[in-house]
């Protein structure tokens, strides 16, 4: 269940004007049978799983060596040729382990160069923007890209970075205004944005579509780093589509690029657990990733999986790790929306506390349904329905947003949006995953 | 060209007008009467996913496209243009996108950045700034002039006959191309801060003022001997 | 001074690109934006070996450091490099010579007249096609064709530039200083990706009086002006 939650908010929000036009056969056929499709095959992808290579993670570190050496044989100089691409070290070895430190190292290597540079403190303000938003400080990101936007800077570059910055923020009309300002269907930063775009209005055939057109410049340059963002960020859309073969096929695509990829295989038991209901094979793909890439979020779909065999015990203990391997990590707020989720039922008053920081961190109504579940989990169903009503409906069409929308509308009585969210849910059975299905089921 | 060649370059001209060549495999056809599918009969059959080529044939000829439009995005004639005239909004967004015989509207920001270097220095030594200019180089260029070249005729100049170098103080050539070897750092230091006379440059001297007519570095032990690209193997 | 994009290319930068993998609440977290397969290093235009033609090498994607990121390198199948050759003095391409890569090799076309001047291009493919295998790490692979050769792939960079004081000295930092008298080569031990073509003087056309005459400069050789560019296809 928990994971669930957490995959929806990865994954993103789903069609809302789709679930409308097919709510009346959704209805007629949702609740028929436990639906389980065969698409994975192990020969695919076990080959990917036995790898003891950390080929990204080791050639991160030679080049972090290589231009931290280049540093210290020119301590009398403030280095800033060597900071970029040592910073782009630290990052990949944080990418790929998962270690919070590295990214760190990087954010005070792009101060230093946003200090010390004659000529492009706009191209170090950016990489500093851009781990800012990796480590969930989106403010901070939004005022010194602000700041840089307004001084002398590469315009173009930072409005591409402002857009995602505003987009977290939930200042939406300002992230359309820079959007438009660098439309340009032939650009890959522009497409993967207007794709972002359309997910965010509930589009997803167009999402699907700029993304696919994004996949085909990748394809076209055969850029390795644009093909494998493309390929898994299309592999999550077909998924919110209902497209599990077409899913499955771009993580494989992934892994053929780069066998270590953690967040393909990810991908992959998430279609054993939801689609073909083989928990044991997606835990087979989580332990081998567990082995290199130590990120708390696994341990919440290992949870949920448990929860889904019924091994209570087992599912508490999983989220367990999963807390301590936050509060271990120094995550900052990057796992907040999890915690969230996680404190809500055992810990309602750290639930909300939590809740109203992420508010205040990002106004999204990606924030707010989670706000007004841990205020429903503290008995505050009136405010909870208040932020609801306000911030929240109409506003996306995630399914997480929408299953919390609809526990608040239960709670106050308001069976007729249940009704409404409860058929549009239904039909985002592989997107909610069969935990969190169940308990739609049962609205 | 082979078959493969001429029937897919003729087969998408009747097709399109997009321009496309193929790399071609280098089977032949022959002539000869055959009864069972093989990999020169000029036929597609068999496994075959083209005439001769792929399933039990070698691979097909990869179709190579070059059609659609391609527009600039980087720019360089001169070494360094960007880097020194860099840190303005109008370079740092249109320099790159700009055409050279288009770059008028570069000239005099190009002499203010110019200029403010000057005064930078003339800042930390205590000194007016209005005192510690540009001074007509040793190509007998004032500020306008200079800048005017930097700005207007961003191209290296390419002799066809005579000694090609970016500036050799040697045999005095200078402005006719630029060489693997050229210390085209130091020449262009020489050019913005030397002032007018080679023998005695501006900013020369690191016991007595800023060295700003060298940057110390020469090229090491890379090596210019070599034939056709000229250039070494990677670093390893 | 020198290197076109070196500040572009530097803190942008080009190795981090996906935060895909922690917090998949963010996985839209955009590539890095600054794409770096356009950006030019160095143009060099000088004598060939044979004096009676003329080589032009443009190094592209630098600086590229030993290993594995100037072994995983590649030139980009988007992006046209086009060397233009003025040859009338007016600053206006009369001819072009363009690079493009498809699969493991370079396809070159030309000299040949643009079929449009300006900044966009397309490919002239009714010129003379020449193309050479892209050479791999410490491999030299060449190709001649119509009397010129050709080779890209990856090479030692041999500009020579003492980067980091540069940036002290523009920023003011190191004022009234300046540079060291013995200083550090940035690039001493890094790398490039290079396209290099000779070609006869006698396929260029003539040469136009050197524009040094404009600003006063008497008594330069007759000479073109070249430069390079860098396409993206659209």
């Amino acid at each position: 269940m928990l994971f669930s939650i957490i995959y929806q908010l990865t994954m993103k929000r789903y069609n809302y004007y789709i679930f409308i036009l097919t709510l009346i056969v959704a209805a007629s056929c949702a609740e028929t049978e436990e639906k389980s499709v065969q698409v994975t095959n192990k020969q695919d992808y076990m080959g990917y799983l036995s790898t003891n290579k950390t080929t990204n993670f080791d050639n991160a570190v030679t080049e972090k060596d290589f231009w931290s050496n280049k540093m210290d044989a020119t301590s009398d100089t403030t280095s800033v040729g060597s900071l970029g691409p040592l910073a782009g070290a630290y990052s990949t070895m944080f990418d790929n382990s998962g270690t919070a430190a590295y990214l760190c190292n990087a954010e005070n290597l792009y101060k230093k160069g946003i200090e010390n540079s004659a000529h492009n403190k706009d191209g170090f303000t950016r990489s500093l923007a851009h781990n800012y938003i990796s480590q969930h400080r989106f403010k901070e990101a939004k005022e010194i890209l602000e700041e840089s936007y307004e001084g002398i800077s590469n315009k173009r570059a930072t409005e591409h970075v402002l857009f995602d910055v505003y987009m977290e923020l939930g200042q939406y009309e300002d992230a359309y205004r820079m959007m438009e300002l660098g439309k340009n269907n032939s650009d890959f930063n522009y497409l993967i944005r207007v794709a972002k775009w359309s997910d965010f209005k509930g589009d997803l055939d167009n999402a699907i579509k700029y993304i696919e057109k994004a996949r085909d410049i990748a394809n076209a340059r055969d850029n390795k780093s644009l093909k494998i963002w493309s390929y898994t960020n299309l592999g999550d859309y077909y998924g919110h589509a209902g497209r599990i073969q077409d899913a499955y096929n771009e993580y494989l695509k992934t892994l053929q690029l780069d066998p270590e990829n953690a967040y393909a295989k990810k991908g992959i038991a998430w279609i054993l657990y939801s689609a073909e209901k083989d928990t044991e094979a997606a835990n087979q793909i989580l332990d081998s990733i567990l082995v290199h890439h130590k990120v708390p979020e696994y341990y919440l779909l290992k949870a949920e999986m448990a929860e889904y065999n019924n091994a209570n015990a087992e599912s508490e203990k999983y989220t367990n790790k999963f807390l301590n391997a936050v509060n271990e990590g120094n995550y900052g707020a990057m796992y907040n929306a999890y915690l969230i989720e996680v404190y809500a039922d055992e810990n309602p008053e750290k639930a909300l506390q939590i809740a109203k920081t992420e508010v205040e961190n990002r106004a999204t109504p990606e924030s707010y349904h989670l706000l007004a579940l841990a205020q429903l989990k503290n008995n505050l169903q009136q405010e909870a329905l208040q932020t609801i009503s306000n911030h929240v409906e109409g506003k996306t069409s995630e399914p997480m947003a929408l299953y919390h929308s609809a526990l608040v509308y239960k709670a106050n009585g308001d069976t007729e949006k249940v009704e409404t969210l409860k058929n549009e849910l239904l039909e985002a059975e592989f997107e909610v995953g069969p935990v969190l299905f169940k308990k739609i089921q049962d609205l | 060209m082979k078959t493969i060649y001429k029937s897919i370059f003729i087969a998408l001209l009747a097709v399109t007008t997009t321009l496309t060549f193929v790399q071609c495999s280098d089977d032949d056809d022959n002539g000869n009467a055959i009864n069972e599918p093989t990999c020169n009969d000029g036929m597609m059959n068999g496994d075959e996913e083209g005439v001769d080529c792929g399933g039990t044939c070698e691979p097909c000829a990869v179709v190579l496209d070059f059609s659609g439009t391609y527009v600039q995005e980087d720019i360089m004639g001169r070494p360094g243009i960007n880097t020194v005239f860099g840190g303005t909004n109008m370079v740092k967004n249109s320099f790159n996108t700009s055409i050279v015989s288009g770059r008028m509207n570069f000239q005099p920001i190009f002499e203010a950045t110019m200029e403010n270097y000057f005064d930078v220095y003339a800042m930390s030594l205590d000194l007016d700034p209005e005192l510690v200019n540009y001074e007509t180089n040793i190509l007998g260029l004032d500020a306008p002039t200079f800048t005017t070249v930097l700005a207007e005729f961003d191209a290296l100049q390419v002799a066809p006959d005579g000694e090609t170098t970016y500036f050799n103080p040697a045999t005095g050539a200078a402005l006719t191309g630029r060489n693997l070897a050229d210390d085209v750092i130091d020449i262009s230091l020489i050019l913005i801060f030397g002032g007018g006379d080679l023998e005695n440059l501006n900013f020369s001297d690191p016991e007595t003022g800023p060295l700003l007519i060298t940057d110390g570095v020469g090229a090491g032990d890379r090596d210019f001997s070599l034939a056709f690209p000229y250039m070494s193997t990677v670093n390893q | 001074m020198k290197k076109t994009k070196l500040f572009a290319a530097i803190g942008g930068l080009g190795v981090v690109i996906l935060s895909v993998f922690l917090i998949a609440a963010d996985h839209v977290d955009a590539p890095d934006v600054s794409g770096t397969t356009t950006d030019i290093a160095d143009l060099y235009a000088f004598e060939g070996d044979n004096p009676n033609n003329t080589v032009l090498i443009a190094t592209l994607q630098g600086p590229l450091m030993p290993g594995a990121p100037t072994n995983e390198a590649m030139f980009d199948e988007s992006v046209l490099i086009e060397f233009n050759i003025d040859n009338t003095g007016d600053f206006k391409e009369d001819l072009v010579i363009q690079a493009i890569r498809r699969g493991d090799s370079m396809y070159f076309f030309g000299p040949a007249a643009p079929g449009q001047i300006g900044l966009n291009s397309q490919v002239q493919v009714t010129a003379p096609m020449s193309s050479v295998k892209i050479s791999g790490t410490g491999e030299t692979i060449t190709a001649t064709n119509n009397n010129m050769s050709f080779f890209a792939g990856p090479r030692r960079d041999y500009f020579f530039f003492d980067f980091e004081r540069f940036n002290m000295v523009t920023s003011g930092e190191v004022a009234p200083e300046g540079f060291n008298a013995e200083g550090t080569d940035f690039f001493e031990n890094l790398n490039v990706l290079a396209i290099s073509v000779e070609v006869p003087n006698s396929m260029l056309g003539t040469a136009p009086p050197h524009v040094g005459a404009a600003v006063g400069l008497e008594g330069l050789p007759p000479a073109y002006n070249v430069w390079v560019s860098a396409k993206r296809r659209q």
